[in-house]
């Protein structure tokens, strides 16, 4: 007769200590991630107005930064999508202080005119940035992005698919990086983290 | 009476408790689920695409009523030169997307293709995907044979419903 709600208690007691575990994991992250990270390196590139642009030149604004390919079936519309409905969730005056960047990481494929229609079937604001291939891969590097080509077609070597990393990284008008986001994350965390940090 | 009433009610709750399978009559009739005597495909969708895009996925869940397990084990379309079945290995923040041979439907499972995971893809698109757009699909199922399906074209996007901030981000 005892055994269960002794049995009960311990369970609620279980699960309050796996809860605090979390709180404590959760806050740790959060504080961590929150000490600004100094980017070293930067980025010359086009963007999608045929325009030469810098990591430098985007000083004193906040740019949310995301690596990938037009060509890209899924794992960058998923990304895209999400910034793009983190970006309609902002408000007017938030969204004004931010620039979203959509950064080639094929550049070969990746055209000034097809970045710019690539980036506008998601959101009018995101931008789109390409270059040469030396010049994405060093906006890959200064950002600790990986990627490479993998399934090339043996019958045409222009079609492949590229390996990358999805992250998505938050950068302050001083050039540093505040939040890197993982793949596919909740849309209203990444809202709510900049809107937070745009209302400082 | 009461008891054959209550029985009704109970067992149409259990039916909607399924998820999904309850509205396959209906649905049947605008084409978001296809049904074979043992496998079910519901809503395959599929993302609208830029003009010079060559490669598009579709997605979709897939259920196998029957009592054996089943494999989807090719897919075919018009849209594109190749369509082919594809896994994302997500791999220490790194995606890489690879050709499988088959995707396995267990018997009375249910099987997503979503977003970062399973999907037919499309290679060398022969037109650009537009939002509202169907496009005929074949799945070949190991046991079930083929299934015919249209894949819708959402908004470029659209998330198919794994996302709690609604399904497809409008069109600007
Ligand atoms: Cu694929």
């Amino acid at each position: 007769m005892n055994t269960m709600p002794l049995f009960y208690r311990n369970f609620i007691r279980l699960t309050f200590f796996v809860i605090a575990l979390f709180i404590a994991n959760t806050q740790a992250a959060e504080a961590g991630n929150r000490k600004p990270m100094p980017i070293k390196g930067g980025f010359s590139l086009v963007d999608e107005t045929g325009k030469k642009v810098t990591l430098k030149g985007y000083r004193g604004q906040y740019l949310l930064i995301y690596f990938g390919y037009t060509y890209c079936p899924d794992i960058c519309p998923t990304s895209l999508g999400i910034i793009a409905q983190v970006l309609d969730g902002l408000s007017k005056k938030s969204l004004n202080k931010i620039i979203p960047l959509f950064i080639s990481i094929d550049p070969q494929r990746d055209s000034v005119e097809y970045i710019k229609e690539y980036t506008d079937m998601f959101h009018p604001r995101l931008l789109g940035l390409t270059g040469t291939v030396a010049e994405a891969s060093r906006a890959a590097k200064t950002f600790g992005v990986y990627f490479a080509k993998a399934e090339i077609n043996p019958e045409d070597s222009t079609d492949y698919s590229v390996d990358h990393s999805s992250n998505t990284f938050f950068v302050d008008p001083q050039g540093r990086i505040l939040e890197v986001f993982g793949h596919a994350p909740d849309i209203k965390m990444v809202r709510d983290k900049i809107e937070k940090q745009l209302n400082r | 009476m009461k008891q054959t009433r209550l029985f009704t009610t109970l067992a149409v709750v259990a039916i909607l408790g399924l998820g999904g399978c309850q509205s396959t009559v209906h649905k049947m009739a605008d084409g978001e689920t296809s049904i074979s005597k043992k496998i079910m495909v519901q809503k395959p969708w599929a993302r609208a695409s830029a003009r010079m895009a060559k490669a598009g996925a579709a997605f979709m869940t897939i259920t196998n009523h029957s009592m054996d397990n089943d494999r989807l084990i090719s897919a075919s379309s018009e849209i594109a030169k190749f369509t082919e079945l594809h896994t994302h290995i997500h791999d220490n923040g790194i995606m890489r997307m690879r050709k499988v041979e088959h995707i396995d439907i267990p018997k009375g499972e249910m099987v997503a293709l979503k977003p970062g995971g399973d999907h037919v893809m499309f290679i060398n698109l022969k037109r650009k995907l537009n939002l509202g757009d169907k496009l005929p699909v074949t799945l070949e199922f190991k046991n079930a044979g083929k299934v015919e399906v249209e894949v819708e074209v959402k908004a470029a996007g659209a998330m198919g419903g794994t996302h709690k901030m609604g399904d497809v981000h409008k069109m600007h």
